[in-house]
């Protein structure tokens, strides 16, 4: 499994993927902190769209608060590892490169895990970017808005950094599982990114409308609120418990197809 | 365990298929496949396109799994390829790799994925006439340098076994040659390099063995040899003076052999044997011969008259 994470870094350390892919991370981390941050006195409570309700200055100054913009921008992140996820698997069935990669490593259980292993690490590498994308904004922004800054830089401070840290990786790996099973099932990048984007910001949002019961299990409600640390509608502990759960089924999924479908591409 | 035991590779046939079978639906795209070739030596494997070649390769290399029969690859069964494939490599149909890596790169992707040692990448790309370009993305490369990139692929493993699909595809007449040579060489070190084509004259050119395929049914496995020396049973006759056509036919009447006409020549069902005898026949009858030689036919007709056979049967 070593053999298998380490090829499939030289291919993720490439500077054209990896700052590719970093990119419009970086870009949606440093936007979800100036939405933030932006008139934070006078909006704090208002809805802003995709990235979701304004904290007040209060909430920013809290010892997290430099780094709740990056939670702002999870949902952009999460569909961006399930891209990273698809086209990753997907274009090796796309390419034919899924021949080779099984005549050097037979053992498909062996590849499989050792690539989304890879693909897991590469996606905590762009998300503890992105959370330093998003301090370092949040320290450049607060002296304009008046937001103290002193809890930030605490014990404190450090551990809800780590604890939204993790939460917010998770959840992020858990969005590219979620790609990884629709790029084997489909065996096309484009496919499985419309499919994935398709269903977790349009049909989701319509299921829960129509079966409001159903509304905070769906995957990128439960994703959102793990990223959060828990919501208002959501418990952390049921968000955690809900996103492994879909985090083991789209392993176990992937992992049986593609130990079992003969490569005829 | 990815390794094979000293005996495992010494002794044993490199290939032993027994009724191999794989079926898509209804379709039967190998059917009761069955043959054996012993290691070392280059291996042709024959057919048109869609006559199983690709089908069978993937299953030897466990990409696809046979609906029946069974088959070993250096003394293991096709249903535990990673108990093998360490010592195979292989070139599937068109060679493919990663565009946006160079090709050292590439190489290097995959001695890692495999666990070959990493020196052998730079040896294997100068053994191919690629070292030069070996820092050049593969999205510049042309058919040909993409060929020879996956033939260094295949021979990162030090493979016993090479198993290569259309492997001069691509290439120019000198490149050609420069891999029918390379194979021949890996042939004669007591490697098994095993070809699949559909160009019958390569294999003629650089084949020890052949295995030919025809809609998924075995048409003929063993030696060249063999096969070309059937090839060569008829021996050609052309007499100096075209008035002699009469006589020389009665001369080779006489002798009890099957001969048909030609423009100004007779090609006499026989030996090439015979032929010295019927120089004594002929000569001692006053008729002075513009050519004697054994007439024999290429693979292509070999192929096409056996095809046509089984079509009839």
């Amino acid at each position: 499994m070593n053999r298998v994470f380490a090829a499939e870094w030289i291919k993720l350390a490439r500077p054209s993927t990896l700052l590719g892919w970093f990119g419009p991370v970086a870009l949606f981390a440093v936007m979800g902190t100036i939405f933030n941050f932006m008139d934070a006195e006078t909006d704090a409570g208002q809805f802003r769209g995709p990235f979701g309700i304004a904290p007040g200055p209060e909430q920013l100054a809290a010892p997290d608060g430099w780094i709740i913009g990056i939670h702002a921008a999870s949902s952009f992140v999460g569909l961006i590892a399930l891209a990273i996820f698809a086209t990753n698997i997907a274009r090796e069935y796309e390419k034919g490169t899924v021949r080779i990669l099984l005549v050097a490593e037979p053992n498909r259980f062996r590849l499989i895990i050792g690539k989304l292993l890879a693909l897991a690490s590469f996606i905590l590498v762009i998300t503890a970017g992105a959370t330093v994308v998003t301090m370092v904004t949040s320290l450049a922004l607060a002296p304009a808005e008046n937001i103290s800054i002193d809890s930030w830089l605490t014990w404190e401070g450090l551990r809800d950094l780590l604890y939204n840290f993790g939460n917010m990786s998770l959840a992020t790996i858990i969005w590219g599982l979620i790609g990884g099973v629709l790029a084997i099932v489909s065996r096309s990048a484009a496919i499985s990114i419309s499919a994935g984007v398709g269903f977790l910001l349009i049909f989701e949002i319509l299921i829960a409308q129509f079966v409001e019961s159903v509304g905070t299990k769906l995957p990128a409600t439960v994703l959102g609120a793990l990223a959060y640390g828990g919501t208002f509608t959501i418990e952390y502990a049921t968000a955690l418990w809900l996103s492994l759960a879909y985090g083991v089924a789209s392993i176990a999924v992937t992992l049986f197809i593609f130990v079992r479908r003969d490569v005829t591409d | 365990m990815n390794t094979l035991s000293p005996a495992d590779r010494a002794d044993g046939p490199a290939l032993s298929v027994n009724g191999l079978r794989k079926a898509f639906g209804k379709f039967k795209a190998v059917d009761s496949l069955t043959f054996e070739m012993p290691r070392g030596g280059v291996i042709g494997f024959v057919g048109p396109n869609g006559a199983g070649k690709s089908t069978t390769i993937r299953m030897f290399l466990g990409l696809i799994r046979p609906t029946g029969g069974s088959a070993e690859v250096l003394g293991h069964s096709i249903c535990r390829p990673a108990s093998y494939l360490r010592h195979v490599g292989a070139l599937i149909e068109s060679p493919v790799f990663y565009p946006g890596l160079s090709g050292s790169r590439n190489l290097r992707s995959l001695a890692r994925l495999g666990g070959y040692p990493e020196e052998r990448v730079p040896q294997v790309l100068d053994t191919v006439g690629l070292a030069a370009r070996a820092g050049d993305k593969v999205a510049n490369y042309s058919l040909g340098m993409k060929q020879r990139l996956g033939i260094a692929a295949a021979l990162l493993p030090d493979p016993e076994l090479l198993i290569l699909d259309e492997p001069t595809n691509g290439l120019d007449p000198a490149g050609i040659v420069e891999i029918r040579d390379l194979l021949q060489q890996m042939g004669d070190s007591g490697k098994t390099v095993f070809v699949s084509t559909h160009l019958l004259s390569e294999v003629q050119a650089e084949a020890d063995r052949l295995v030919m395929i025809h809609n998924g049914r075995l048409v003929f496995a063993g030696e060249l040899a063999e096969i070309m020396e059937k090839a060569c049973d008829s021996v050609y006759v052309r007499p100096e003076n075209p008035d002699d056509m009469e006589a020389l036919a009665g001369i080779i009447g006489e002798s009890g052999h099957v001969f048909r006409r030609e423009e100004d020549a007779i090609v006499i069902a026989a030996p090439q044997e015979w032929a010295p005898e019927m120089n004594r026949l002929v000569t001692g009858k006053g008729i002075n011969l513009r050519e004697l030689r054994p007439q024999c036919e290429t693979l292509e007709d070999i192929f096409l008259a056996m095809t046509r056979r089984e079509v009839a049967h």
